[in-house]
């Protein structure tokens, strides 16, 4: 097909590349980086002009939830990933499905056709117990088969420790990835928003720390025990980042995601019943915060999710107590990192968009180079974009309003080769 | 010297100064003597129409702020869920909508869910008076249990209440905690460690797990309900022991070297946090809250119409 594009006035971001940070053209044949370097103007069927924006490997986000199929008006498989690219990423890896559940290789299996056609590559996760209901295994090894990247119960997990046991065995014996989500449910009766001080103050029941930590803790002596390696889904408590810390130094193979929201939120952002801000895990405290980005940036916690989660107005716009769980966040995950990390050096945390969420996943790595698949995003991180009038692709109502300008913008992605530029 | 905009409001204490609840009180005393008096009604609100939406079962409440619009000369309108089009699945906004659409002004509401009333203030035009949401604020009643107290003891500066009973579930606990830190008054709470929010000493209340104890230390007593229609679970063993435990008896205010006032939102359960005796003791001012929540309702009232808040 010969199909050749050629990208020019870049900026590599790769601070394993010599010529990170530098101006460089790309040139890219049938989907496959033919070159790196400058003065390579030839004739290419397509010339991209950059404007200097930074470009990377494609970023990748580890987990979130499409309700398609079931709810597709909520977001469907194409509109999840049209918000995924504008988002900036060139692959997302999603629990899909509402009614019915990824807990099936048919479902599986049309998740996986209709994603790989889309702007960004969909890879669904499969539930790890039927209907995701914590009793029954679900049949792993077929799902895999049929492209399921990883397994879990999700937020809403409610599995045993008998269970959780035997999924980690069994997936590990395999080569599966199964991840828990650390949240005692019986210890949070009621909850609403984290159990502090503006929990206290606004009358709602609260989410200890403590619901995540116990969970933690026993899945880390489980996955001792098993002599297996762990994967923690949804770290939010500063207490955990500890724990996981320790853990790695006793030789324990964990790795572990924080949610974007957690990295820039915090509970006293309820203080006015906020209802697109009620998550889970739920923003925890202003320490909690911090500890989290500590944790990222020395490499204690492995990567930031999306754990993107649309809902429709009608399952938002009533009082807080009502409000269905989650924040619509893909298409802003970019702007909320730069947020979070808006002190730190862009080397200590950009890669974690197109690294970290694949070591999460168990995914090889590789830097930005010749004979790689020609999958890249193209950013800048000083440019700024509204977010309350920005039109996001997203079908999903609760994207948390966020007052003023987020700082970073993404230019567009190549997927396959293919440039698709970001407007507004 | 700044002068605030007044208020559209009254979502909770917490949106309120000491300077605005001694308004409140100041009006409340004008009102209190106005509903003493052979002549119980006045014009002040003539020409507003109030709807009294009560999307939670409520008796006390709402026969006082119904007495406390009459007496102003208010039109209302009466709306409670068991009547109401929110079983058929309506929305709070739609609800609401339809009610102002036959050209309510003010809106008094209570509701289950915590924070219903700041999430309706940002849907809706009229005003909004809580009257109790969920587990978060009930303001009239913070106010009234205050404005009881001032009228004990002359001010409420300096005085040391206790809230006891179930303090996690109440709205009223909340409320009060806010209302009368910012009058001065020390306060503490008083239960089993089950029934009290875990940081609520943040909120710069003391936390006491033993009724005397706190007894002792305190001016007045508020006793709480226990809530057990909206406990998901056991808090504690069985009624039986948690009235041995926080139950206030006549032997355990016999017992003090002081005398305290007992205040009570009610409803009563009596034998269960507070006995018969003590209920109807001469240290008991739980009828005189009730009467003073029609003079501090109209007040709030009265304030809010006219926009002098």
């Amino acid at each position: 097909m010969n199909h050749t594009t050629l990208l020019q006035n870049v900026r590599l971001f790769d601070p394993k590349s010599d010529l990170h940070n530098q101006l460089v053209e790309i040139l890219i044949k049938d989907g496959v980086i033919e070159a790196i370097g400058e003065g390579l103007s030839m004739a290419a069927s397509e010339l991209v002009d950059g404007d200097g924006a930074y470009v990377s490997l494609g970023w990748f986000d580890a987990f979130g939830y499409c309700p398609d199929p079931g709810e597709p008006w909520k977001e469907s498989l194409i509109s999840y990933s049209e918000a995924a690219q504008q988002g900036g990423f060139t692959h997302v890896a999603a629990l899909c499905g509402s009614s019915p559940k990824s807990d099936n290789e048919s479902v599986i299996a049309q998740v996986k056709q209709v994603g790989s056609l889309q702007r960004a590559a969909l890879m669904p996760w499969g539930l790890a117990s039927v209907q995701g209901e914590g009793k029954e295994m679900t049949e792993v090894y077929e799902m895999h088969e049929s492209g399921a990247v990883a397994f879990t119960d999700g937020i809403h997990s409610s599995s045993s420790l008998g269970l959780r046991t035997k999924l980690m065995q069994y997936c590990a014996s395999l080569g599966l990835r199964y991840a828990h989500f650390p949240f005692q449910k019986t210890l949070a009766p009621d909850g609403k928003m984290h159990e502090g001080l503006a929990n206290a103050s606004l009358g709602f029941k609260g989410i200890p720390a403590v619901s995540e930590v116990v969970e933690l803790m026993s899945d880390i002596a489980l996955a001792k025990h098993l002599n297996v390696s762990l994967t923690v889904l949804g770290v939010s408590a500063a207490e955990s980042v500890e724990i996981i810390r320790k853990a790695k130094l006793e030789g324990v193979d964990i790795v572990a995601a924080v949610p974007v929201m957690n990295l820039l939120f915090t509970d006293e952002s309820l203080s006015d019943f906020d209802e697109n801000l009620k998550v889970l895990p739920p923003l925890r405290s202003e320490a909690d915060r911090k500890a989290l980005l500590l944790g990222l940036l020395d490499g204690t916690l492995t990567a930031v999710v999306s754990n993107h989660h649309p809902e429709d107005i009608e399952s938002k716009k009533v009082e807080f107590d009502y409000a269905a769980w989650g924040a619509a966040t893909l298409g802003m995950t970019f702007g909320m990192m730069c947020k979070a990390f808006e002190h730190e050096r862009p080397e200590n945390w950009v890669p974690l968009l197109y690294s970290g969420s694949r070591v999460f996943m168990g995914m090889e790595v590789s830097g930005l180079s010749v004979g790689m698949p020609a999958d890249l995003t193209l950013f800048q991180l000083e440019g700024e974009q509204e977010v309350n009038g920005q039109k996001w692709a997203s079908r999903a109502y609760n994207v948390p309003r966020i007052e003023g300008v987020l700082k970073g913008k993404v230019k567009g992605t190549i997927r396959k080769g293919c440039y698709m530029e970001n407007h507004g | 010297m700044t002068v605030n905009a007044p208020i559209k409001h009254l979502l909770g204490i917490k949106g309120l100064n000491a300077t605005q609840i001694q308004t409140i009180f100041e009006t409340a005393d004008n009102f209190k003597s106005l509903i003493n008096g052979p002549i119980k009604k006045t014009p002040a609100l003539r020409d507003v129409t109030i709807a009294n939406l009560f999307f939670e079962n409520s008796t006390r409440t709402r026969v006082s702020f119904e007495l406390a619009e009459k007496r102003l000369g208010a039109d209302t309108i009466n709306f409670s869920s068991s009547s109401s089009s929110v079983k058929k699945g309506e929305t709070l906004i739609d609800t609401v909508n339809n009610i102002l659409s036959m050209k309510v002004d003010m809106v008094v509401m209570r509701h289950p869910a915590p924070g219903a009333c700041v999430f309706l203030s940002k849907h809706i035009d009229a005003q909004i008076i809580n009257a109790g949401d969920g587990t978060h604020e009930h303001p009239t009643q913070a106010l009234l249990d205050a404005y009881s107290i001032r009228e004990q003891y002359g001010d409420v500066a300096g005085k040391k209440v206790v809230i006891v009973g179930d303090i996690l579930h109440s709205r009223v606990a909340l409320s009060n905690i806010y209302c009368l830190q910012l009058l001065g008054a020390e306060v503490m709470v008083c239960g089993p460690a089950t029934l009290i929010p875990k940081h609520i000493a943040a909120l710069g209340v003391k936390v006491s797990h033993n009724l005397e104890e706190a007894l002792n230390w305190c001016d007045v007593a508020n006793m709480l309900r226990i809530q057990l229609e909206r406990q998901d679970q056991r808090y504690f063993p069985s009624l039986k022991e948690y009235s041995n435990l926080y139950g206030l008896t006549m032997d355990k205010l016999q017992r003090l070297d002081k005398e305290i006032c007992i205040m009570h939102p009610g409803p009563i359960n009596r034998g269960v946090e507070i006995s018969s005796e003590v209920a109807d003791s001469d240290q008991s001012i739980i009828l005189q809250q009730v009467e003073n929540g029609v003079a501090v309702r109209m007040a709030v009232l009265f304030l809010l119409g006219q926009q002098r808040l």
